[in-house]
């Protein structure tokens, strides 16, 4: 499934004009595949958790405002350069890089499991996924051409075209794209929810 | 209402679904998770978090980059 959707998506990606981007996304599309196949056969390397729960407290606040603090000056530095340009590439590439080396190392933290009740309500978010996914592409379809955009019938990027054109706009937008880079990578990490006390829970209670 | 109204009415359906879906998320009698929990089981293996994190990476090639 993961596979299909980033062949489909660079696939997309590639018609609209931007077949580098669609082969970062079929790269991508070959290496999930690749390791999907390894972690099924049981011959996937081992993960280790990236930090320790000793971790917490002083130490993981320090380098909590690090992070912060890195993150504000690379929004606002790599903000003031315009758009599709060689030293905004160079930018986004390496953050892109650090993010994918981190995540392929290991999960952040030993992730817990989750109960099984979970399950049906995880299903509504993907079909959440899929219907954006569908109302964007809907858009897509109705533009004057797939590199043209429409003001009828605009898609995310002819929307956001407006925000980041100015410096402003554009260290928000890299700010949310770190934050949710980090977001994603904590996401491994996640405590489960507190149960009440009704219904049966498959999880520890390890992170509270 | 025209057209770009209704494109940007369903944006905003879709981005009040999420907000909705998380909120809801927070009651211990809710069967939906919060997003990190869904996105957690999705990142629980090597080829879940390489294909998610891929996503992130084409948001910011798409937005930004060459």
């Amino acid at each position: 499934m993961r596979v299909v959707v980033l062949v489909l998506a660079g696939f997309f990606d590639g018609i609209s004009d931007n077949w580098l981007h669609g082969l970062v996304l079929w790269s991508a599309a070959c290496v999930v595949g690749w390791e999907a196949r390894q972690e099924s056969a049981g011959a996937a390397s081992p993960e280790q958790p990236l930090l320790r729960r000793s971790d917490a407290g002083g130490r993981s606040r320090i380098t909590g405002g690090v992070l912060v603090v890195s993150a504000l000056a690379f929004a606002v530095t790599v903000g003031s350069w315009h758009r599709y340009t060689w030293p905004m590439t160079g930018a986004i590439v390496l953050v892109a890089v650090a993010g994918l080396a981190t995540g392929w190392r290991g999960p952040l933290t030993t992730p817990t499991a989750e109960p099984a009740a979970d399950r049906v309500g995880s299903r509504l978010w993907v079909g959440l996924g899929i219907a954006a996914g569908l109302w964007e592409l809907l858009a897509l379809s109705q533009q004057p051409s797939l590199t043209e955009g429409s003001y009828a019938h605009p898609t995310v990027s002819v929307l956001m075209d407006s925000v980041l054109a100015s410096h402003a706009g554009r260290s928000l937008a890299l700010l949310a794209w770190l934050a949710l880079g980090w977001f994603l990578l904590e996401a491994t990490t996640v405590a489960p929810r507190r149960q009440s006390p009704s219904r049966t829970t498959e999880a520890s209670d390890e992170l509270a | 209402m025209n057209w770009h109204e209704i494109t940007i009415a369903g944006y905003a359906l879709l981005a009040f679904a999420v907000v909705a879906f998380q909120l809801t998320s927070r009651n211990p009698d809710s069967h939906i998770p919060p997003l990190s929990t869904a996105l957690g089981r999705v990142m629980a293996t090597r080829s879940g978090r390489v294909a998610v994190l891929a996503a992130w990476v084409w948001l910011g090639l798409h937005f930004f980059a060459l």
